[in-house]
């Protein structure tokens, strides 16, 4: 079947079996490979990509689901926020291995632009799907904070 | 992880989705894929063909009418969670929402799916009980309504029958108001257990009392002898401990890996008494 999809703000077409994942339609279909599958069981959230602005687990959701929408993925270079996410995560030393990375920074992204004066507690709860077996999350978390300031212009999160 | 080979239907409407389920008996409707996808993913089942009802128009919005709330099927978790209204008018549904699975699988997930995917550690179907639900339910046939009570007949069985979708929950607005507690071991984690109470108060009493339970027998169970038990007295430690004692007989406990019967029961009646004192306070 054929899926249309606009990935970053380029569209893309190819022609997939219904069972292909998302996760492996942009990364084998497509060839954006910044998009990691970890787990492959709806648990680690290194897959996360924004579809239609939403942060989802892409090798839990078919391309077939995805025909006619809109996502976005690690790759976006025109997006300014996205950037500043990225700089905040190697600022804060917000990753070692950097498998978990590409999932923790769109939902890092996701959540900054939902909530422009996060709290800790939000931060934390938004996490929720992203696993990280290397760096800690305290570093993890710390990048999201240096992030909101650079993003919402808040210096204080408060707990 | 690839599913095995299935053919894909996104039908416009709900008389096209119907009309194809008539003639694919082992068709499965797709709604957010965050249960069933898995399920394929891992080989634990396969369909011949699949109906992603994602496409209808309709299917996902949430409309206050006179009393009573219309949810469609495909509304996202997520979106139950934050929409203002039900957080003011059910605030057992936006609480029981923030507590499935994980934010990305919420933004996926739909509460018509929870529900119908009939898994006794799905957190809707719970409140569906407690609040009392109906089930618009839509095939070739036409449309019928089936009550929360009726709908969860046992693990994975819904009284939903083959060529039937469905098309919308209702829930009446009586000025009531609950909460859902759960407990799981870790973020993410399904329910080890959960419950759903809700209390319409006339003054100091019940009025009228809606508990859900997940997870606590093979499928969600409405305890009704609490319930009434519940109605017309007031909220005394003393009553309280006394429906703790009927939501546990109507329990169905096995000891596995979540802990032991006594455990559970244990924690049941915890949940139960944190849930009434915490009716009112702002769900996290
Ligand atoms: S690869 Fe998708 S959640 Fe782990
Ligand atoms: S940086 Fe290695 S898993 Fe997160």
């Amino acid at each position: 079947m054929m899926v249309t999809v606009k990935i970053n703000g380029k569209e893309y077409s190819k022609d997939v079996e219904p069972r292909t994942l998302l996760a492996t339609f942009i990364r084998d279909d497509i060839g954006l490979t910044g998009t990691h599958i970890g787990c492959d069981t709806t648990n680690c959230g290194a897959c996360t990509v924004l579809m239609d602005g939403r942060a989802v687990k892409s090798c839990t959701v078919l391309a077939a689901q995805a025909d006619g929408h809109e996502l976005e993925t690690i790759e976006n270079e025109a997006d300014k926020e996205l950037s500043m996410v990225k700089e905040s995560f190697i600022e804060e030393n917000g990753l070692q291995c950097g498998f978990c990375t590409p999932g923790m920074i769109m939902t890092s992204l996701y959540m900054l632009r939902k909530n422009k004066n996060p709290s800790e507690d939000y931060i934390k709860n938004s996490l929720a799907g992203n696993l990280c077996r290397c760096t800690g999350y305290v570093s993890i978390i710390n990048s999201i904070k240096n992030a909101n300031e650079k993003i919402n212009g808040k210096k204080a999160v408060v707990k | 992880m690839f599913p095995d080979k299935f053919e894909y239907y996104a039908p416009k409407s709900i008389e096209e989705a119907a009309k194809f389920l008539d003639g694919h008996e082992d068709a499965k409707v797709l709604a957010g894929g965050q249960s069933l996808i898995p399920l394929l993913k891992l080989r634990f089942t396969s369909v011949p063909e699949i109906v992603d009802i994602g496409r209808i128009k309709g299917l996902d919005s949430i409309v206050f009418q006179g009393s009573a709330v219309e949810i469609g099927p495909m509304v996202r978790t997520s979106e139950i969670g934050e929409n203002s209204s039900i957080r003011k008018k059910f605030p057992v549904l936006s609480e029981a929402a923030g507590h499935i699975a994980d934010p990305l699988v919420r933004n996926m997930g739909t509460i018509g799916g929870d529900i119908c995917h009939g898994d006794p550690a799905n957190d809707f179907p719970a409140v569906m009980l407690a609040l009392d639900a109906e089930f618009e339910i839509s095939s070739s046939r036409g449309k019928r309504t089936v009550k929360a009570e009726d709908f969860f007949v046992d693990t994975f069985a819904t009284a939903l029958e083959p060529g039937e979708i469905l098309t919308g929950i209702k829930i009446q607005d009586t000025g009531s108001s609950g909460r859902y507690m759960k407990y799981k071991k870790y973020a993410g984690d399904f329910s080890i257990l959960g419950i759903a109470v809700n209390l319409l108060m006339d003054g100091k009493k019940v009025k009228k009392a809606g508990i859900g339970l997940t997870n606590c027998g093979a499928t969600a169970i409405k305890a009704k002898d609490a319930e009434k038990f519940m109605n017309g007295k007031d909220l005394s430690d003393e009553n309280i401990e006394k429906a703790a004692e009927l939501i546990v007989k109507a329990c169905d406990f096995m000891d596995d890996d979540n802990g032991s019967v006594k455990f559970k029961e244990k924690l049941l009646k915890n949940l139960f008494v944190k849930a009434v004192k915490g009716i009112g306070g702002v769900p996290k």
